[in-house]
């Protein structure tokens, strides 16, 4: 009969106690790496194949997993810098713990009961870039464990939160345009909430908008034009149905061949920037003598594009790391904290005065 | 460019801001602990007007500044450290969280 390796058989065939062999798993720092060696050549000579994850669960009522909540499908998060380099934070701080992570998608269209949100065995969420009306949100707080909420939506002291002052940079990028000269302004925004309905918008429909960043950096832009007595409800600006190049590009096509007047672009996002610049191309204007582009995250790319990129930093991959190491605090001590990342204007090559009198 | 990093004590605002000063030494040497620095380092601070500028041998927390603004049921604690560029979310935010969850737990306590 086969007889069934325990930790208590290996703490008497080395001749230590249960919960030393126990460290020797889960907490190494406890005994001498001598000690720890013996123990874990005992297990190996003996067959014991490491303490049963589910078991463990029970006995400490966690997981070992967290889980990333967005509202896009995969393919889209990869594919997005933003994301991606966020996502590396993430992944950077969860190795370090030695935690799990779960990747949940929940993109408009499906029915969070049958998502991941519902069957996914984590400590707490990373709930990244959702709109305030996104039904997984009420689904991941009716949970209630630990969640961290990045970038949007801000649900107050309560519930620990991630992001930049928006609109701190977008007053700076649309006052570095302004001290430019220009006074022909569109804007280029991603999208308003779920929907994806390309075209032009109203500056009111903007201030209505479900996604916070969209209205926090709106918000910094009119704050500066107004400020130069230009009126923001004449400011052009397009929705692009999406944050990628290609979705930036026909949208600046479409405005600057409904409004030619427009000497600068300000874009809610690098990727929309860089494809504004297409778009300005393909109609013969030359970036930034004919228009200028500032752009919104400052992307590896935005450094390599022709020309390089007028833009607001943010530290994406270290916002990935602080969230991750936030949320694993909070799954210890259920305190809640809000960090706001620091954010700066990058002057490029993609700005310059108006070659054209205002 | 700064790295913000606020939190909520549930005590009285005036109470708080008078006991933050003696909170910040211990707060310091367990932040310094934490990221593999000796404990014992000299802080010099400096009372700013809604709070204190700290000076730190621990060159993560040099040059912070932590406010406190609220009410009579809740103070908001907000620290704000000199952050240099991408990259520095390892040690430094350990640092400061670190630092911020022992004044916290200082302030609680007093």
């Amino acid at each position: 009969m086969t007889r069934t390796v325990t930790l208590q058989t290996i703490a008497d065939e080395i001749g230590v106690s249960r919960a030393t062999v126990s460290n020797a798993y889960n907490r190494p720092d406890q005994l001498s790496a001598g000690l720890r060696e013996r123990i874990l050549a005992a297990a190996t000579r003996l067959g014991y194949p490491g303490p049963d994850p589910a078991a463990r669960m029970l006995r400490t009522g966690r997981r070992g997993a967290i889980g990333l909540l967005f509202s896009e499908d995969l393919r889209t998060v990869f594919d997005d810098p933003d994301s991606a380099l966020f996502i590396r934070g993430v992944t950077e701080a969860a190795t370090d713990a030695g935690t799990v992570l779960t990747l949940i998608p929940v993109p408009v269209g499906v029915d969070p009961a049958t998502s991941g949100v519902a069957s996914s065995a984590v400590d707490g969420y990373l709930v990244f870039s959702v709109p305030d009306d996104h039904p997984a949100l009420a689904m991941v707080l009716e949970q209630q464990v630990p969640i961290v909420l990045v970038d949007e939506p801000d649900l107050g002291r309560h519930h620990s939160f991630v992001g930049i002052d928006d609109r701190a940079g977008a007053r700076a990028a649309a006052a570095h345009i302004v001290a430019l000269g220009h006074s022909r302004i569109g804007a280029i925004v991603m999208r308003l909430g779920h929907r994806d309905q390309p075209g032009p918008v109203a500056s009111r429909e903007i201030g209505q908008s479900t996604i916070r960043i969209v209205r926090e950096r709106w918000a910094g832009y009119t704050d500066e034009l107004e400020a130069a007595e230009i009126a923001t409800d004449t400011v052009p600006v397009w929705e692009a149905g999406a944050n990628d190049p290609d979705r930036g590009r026909d949208a600046a096509f479409d405005l600057l061949t409904a409004h030619p007047e427009i000497t600068a672009l300000l874009c809610f996002s690098d990727q929309l920037a860089i494809g504004a610049s297409q778009g300005a191309a393909a109609l013969g204007r030359r970036v930034p003598e004919d228009v200028s582009i500032v752009g919104f995250d400052d992307i590896p790319r935005a450094t390599t594009w022709d020309p390089p990129l007028t833009t607001v930093s943010q530290p994406l991959v270290d916002k990935g790391r602080v969230a991750a190491e936030l949320l694993m605090e909070g799954t210890r001590t259920g305190r809640a904290r809000r960090v706001d990342l620091p954010i700066g204007l990058v002057v490029r090559e993609s700005t310059a005065p108006p070659t054209t009198p205002s | 460019m700064l790295l913000s990093i606020t939190s909520y004590v549930g005590r009285d605002t005036e109470t708080v801001r008078d006991q933050l000063e003696a909170a910040v030494a211990p707060a310091a040497s367990t932040a310094a602990l934490r990221i593999g620095r000796p404990g014992d380092l000299k802080i010099v601070t400096a009372t700013v007007a809604d709070g204190i500028h700290v000076a730190s041998e621990l060159d993560e927390l040099d040059g912070a500044k932590v406010s406190v603004s609220g009410d009579d049921s809740l103070a908001e604690l907000r620290i704000e450290l000199p952050w240099g560029g991408p990259g520095e979310a390892g040690r430094r935010y350990l640092a400061a969280c670190t630092f911020a969850a022992r004044v916290e737990a200082e302030l609680l306590a007093g």
